[in-house]
């Protein structure tokens, strides 16, 4: 048996694993597809699309709208099962997909669940003319083929839009999977089984013992403390394995669709998840953010940085935006991440800007009315103690297990601080030079807020549970390290790391302030004479500036993925694995029309 | 005091002689007395309506663009895989009969090969590169007498684009959003209005150059304005309605509610409509003085139009 079949036999046993569990409880068309695969109880599975559709009503008015997810729910089980569900059940998704009214949404997982359920509808209805939309089938093929192929060539040239999102990234590997199954068409179908791979290889690259490790793009409310966050550990677990089945992590019922696919990723990338013995680097280009208005500038492509070591990963990003107010509201920058317990391995910081204009940089409401209107749905996302969501205000560089993070906030700025969290089931001893230093068991942390501050609790239901750290200046900042145990001694660490210099002589005065690493590298930052979150700095490893711009598309051992070209190789232990996205380097990308 | 009941119309046919009202919710139509009605279950949010000839309504919305032939009718889908967060459409001649002004930027379409309605993006050609608030296109208005000119506010200022989007260049109105444009017909003598979020309602009469229209908005955000058929204007505020003449001082009507839209009547009738974002839907029948809220409406308003003037049809020729 090949190494392929092996992993393709896990795979379909974790997932039997998991559908066993799911097939118990589910109340989701997402969950029914375990129904059909341990029970095949096509009945069960059949009341459960009424359950979420809703009967259809009668009368002129009667059109049932419809979300993006319940119609790729709704149609990839339809897919998989339409010859055993009941022939009522079938019928009304029939009449949602062509005669419902069907919402687009405005981020691009939206847009790529609307498409993707287009397409499978249309393929497994040929018969209906005219769609819910008034478009002919070959104006609606046509349309969400445009789109979709168009986004999986911008994906491979420059990078995913939104990228890497615990939350976000299973509507984009679901997508591409059933369109891997089901399309018609040969070259969407190849295309979107490649796009699958790169999507599951973006997990890979910084899976961290059950979580993801880095930057994200979106991440849920509080769930940046979480050591696994987001719908994604489920399909983790099933295609990289490794560890114990935990039903609570792993059964999200979304993963309905991946645990009956045809499709599989090539074997190599649960073995680049898990091979963590030897620390390295991980480099990320990612697509530009999504912003279009309130900004001076256009927005620069996202870079990401996370280094890999044993028993722990930092990672960071230059979030590219083009200074305030634009900020998404649920980025998550950087992060310390180690093995443990939900709130009780990660260290992470934050300055909650909360300015309105940050929702109008990329939502098409009126600014003057935006802050309230957003606050109404998701009063979270102005909360004083928020530790996610981007700040223009922020700049940080990093070299492997090194980050220095400054902060420049505007004296008037509605929340002049910055959060630190830190987990409370780590005794935290304070050293020399303002230092506090952790033992983590497998490796050591140090880290050293640059500002005053002081220790609040922070804890909300099972949301989040630690130590808030708020540092009372518009100049913080923070400095950290984290080496492994297996290099040092705690206390030797200590030592190190509180000689070493953390030089704020320059700081905030001229704008500039460095980092020595005990390695010996030195680490800078030097601001512009500009306002704040205005103007680009520099970033300078040994003196040397750090030329961002240079990052491939992915850079990582046995990986190589330049820029615009489409193409990606990526080697593990002998075993090889190509993507070629055939780019035509002549042809323009469709232009990105959604938030991502 | 809240009045007319808002119930989900069983209504279809024509809905000329309607008010439409775009909300967060969907497009109602009616009237102050007939009561309002939702036209089908489009929950899309409306940010902009205009009306067809053929007594259609294109409706413009943060998912892209429909065509509502009429009350109770399937919508049409007019908007493609480029178009969307549209912010405003204005009557443009030829097929699908608007040009649409979106969060980026002007769009225009053209039918393919499979006859589907391709949109393209008008960027601004600028003598200095154009920035991201030039391209976010809040406010749109084809030029009645020369449909190949097109004002366009954005978040930076006013633009004017000659040739169809051939040639742009920016206006004495910069560093200040424009969000309403209209040219007034009638008494107030085909003049080009536009309001801004930080210099108040211009009025030009060649679009070049501009000065205050009356006194008391400057500084205060613009969002519609609405020209009545006795000569009022009607302007959308930050601070709810005002309404004037233009020459002189402002005076507001109306509750404290954020205007986002603004309406009346075209021809017999002294209707006025407001819409608050948030604030719902308002109307008063005699000019201003009082105002009622429709009860049950949708809290946010974008966008309203008025009845079409009641045409008398002449004899046919031969």
């Amino acid at each position: 048996m090949s190494r392929q079949e092996e992993y393709n036999s896990a795979v379909t046993a974790r997932a039997h694993q998991i559908m066993s569990v799911m097939a118990e409880k589910t109340k989701t068309m997402w969950g029914a597809h375990a129904i059909m695969d341990q029970e095949g109880d096509a009945g069960r599975a059949s009341e459960l699309i009424f359950a979420v559709l809703g009967k259809e009503a009668t009368g002129p008015f009667a059109r049932v709208g419809a979300g993006t997810f319940d119609t790729l729910a709704a149609v990839t089980l339809v897919r998989r099962w339409g010859d055993v569900l009941s022939v009522e059940a079938v019928e009304r998704v029939r009449r949602l997909m062509t005669d419902g009214v069907l919402h687009r949404g405005n981020t691009e997982n939206h847009w790529l669940m609307h498409y993707t359920a287009q397409i499978l509808a249309l393929e497994h209805w040929p018969e209906i003319g005219t769609w819910w939309n008034g478009l002919s089938r070959q104006v609606a093929h046509a349309e969400a083929t445009r789109w979709i192929t168009g986004m999986i060539e911008r994906t491979a040239v420059q990078g995913h839009h939104e990228y890497d999102s615990p939350q976000y990234h299973l509507c984009h590997v679901l997508s591409m999977i059933a369109l891997a199954d089901h399309a018609a068409d040969d070259h969407l179908r190849r295309q979107a089984d490649q796009a699958a791979t790169l999507y599951i290889a973006d997990m890979a690259l910084e899976y961290f013992k059950g979580g993801w490790a880095g930057g994200h793009s979106r991440e849920g409310y509080r769930q940046n403390t979480w050591t696994r966050s987001g719908s994604i550990t489920g399909l983790q677990y099933l295609y990289f394995g490794g560890e114990e089945f935990d039903p609570a992590q792993h059964c999200h019922d979304m993963l309905g669709p991946a645990l009956t696919a045809c499709y599989r990723p090539p074997a190599l990338l649960a073995d680049l998840a898990w091979d963590r013995e030897k620390p390295h680097v991980v480099k990320k280009t990612k697509a530009p953010r999504s912003i279009y208005r309130h900004a001076r500038q256009s927005v620069s492509p996202t870079r990401k940085y996370t280094f890999m070591s044993r028993s722990f990963a930092l990672g960071s990003t230059q979030v590219g935006l083009p200074g305030p107010p634009a900020g998404p509201i649920d980025l998550v920058s950087w992060d310390l991440t180690w093995s443990g317990p939900r709130h009780a391995a990660k260290i992470v910081c934050n300055h909650p800007f909360r300015g309105a204009g940050r929702f109008g940089a990329f939502l098409g409401s009126l600014p003057q009315g935006i802050g309230r209107a957003i606050a109404t749905d998701k009063p979270y996302l102005q909360y004083p103690d928020r530790l996610f969501g981007a700040s223009p205000y922020e700049r940080m560089v990093q070299h492997e297990g090194a980050i220095l993070l400054l902060y420049r906030i505007p004296e008037d700025d509605e929340a002049p601080y910055v959060n630190l969290y830190l987990p409370a089931t780590v005794a935290w001893e304070a050293g020399e030079e303002g230092w506090l230093f952790g033992d983590g068991g497998e490796f050591y942390v140090g880290l050293r807020p640059i500002g005053s501050y002081h220790w609040e609790r922070i804890r909300e239901e099972d949301l989040i549970d630690g130590w808030l750290l708020r540092i009372g200046d518009r100049y913080a900042g923070l400095a950290l390290e984290a080496v492994e145990a297996s290099d040092t001694d705690f206390a030797t660490f200590q030592r190190q790391r509180s000689a070493a210099a953390l030089d704020l002589s320059d700081w905030p005065g001229p704008g500039r302030a460095g980092l020595v690493t005990t390695g010996g590298h030195r680490l800078e930052i030097v601001f512009p004479d500009a306002p704040p979150g205005e103007g680009d700095e520099s970033h300078l490893l040994d003196g040397v500036a750090i030329d961002y711009s240079a990052y491939p598309l992915y850079e990582a051992p046995g990986v190589a993925a330049p820029l615009g070209t489409g193409k990606m190789i990526l080697r593990h232990q002998g075993e090889t694995t190509e993507l070629d996205f055939q780019i035509d380097p002549d042809r323009e990308l469709i232009p990105m029309r959604v938030i991502g | 005091m809240a009045d007319t009941k808002v119930e989900e119309s069983s209504m279809a046919g024509s809905w000329e002689g309607s008010w439409l009202v775009g909300t967060a919710l969907g497009l109602y139509c009616g009237g102050s007395t007939s009561g309002w009605h939702r036209a089908g279950r489009y929950e899309f949010k409306v940010t902009s309506i205009v009306r067809q000839g053929d007594g259609a309504a294109v409706v413009g919305s943060e998912g892209g663009l429909w065509k509502a032939p009429r009350a109770g009718a399937d919508w049409l889908q007019l908007h493609d895989d480029v178009l969307t967060l549209v912010q405003d459409v204005s009557p443009l001649p030829g097929d699908p009969g608007v040009l649409a002004a979106t969060a980026y930027g002007v769009h225009r379409a053209s039918r393919d090969e499979l006859g589907a309605l391709r949109w393209r993006s008008c960027p601004p050609t600028l003598d200095s590169p154009p920035q991201l608030d030039d391209c976010f296109s809040t406010a749109i208005l084809v030029d009645p007498d020369d449909p190949s000119r097109w004002y366009v506010g954005t978040e930076a200022g006013l633009l004017i684009a000659e040739d169809e989007g051939g040639t742009w260049r920016r206006t004495d109105i910069q560093g200040t959003a424009v969000r309403a444009l209209t040219r007034a017909g009638g008494l107030a003598g085909g003049l080009v209005w536009a309001g801004t979020d930080a210099q108040g309602l211009l009025v030009s009469s060649d679009g070049e150059s501009w000065r205050p229209a009356g006194e008391g908005l400057a500084g205060i955000p613009i969002f519609d304005i609405a020209h009545t058929s006795e000569g009022d204007v009607l302007v959308g505020t930050e601070e709810g309605v005002m309404v004037g003449d233009g020459a002189g001082r402002w005076q507001r009507v109306g509750p404290p509610i954020r205007a986002a839209a603004v309406a009346a009547a075209t021809s017999g009738g002294q209707l006025w409509l407001a819409g608050g974002s948030p604030g719902g839907l308002w109307h008063s029948e005699d000019r201003g003085i009082n105002w009622r809220q429709a009860a049950g409406m949708p809290h946010s308003v974008e966008a309203l139009a008025a009845p079409r003037p009641q045409v008398e049809t002449a004899e046919p020729d031969g």
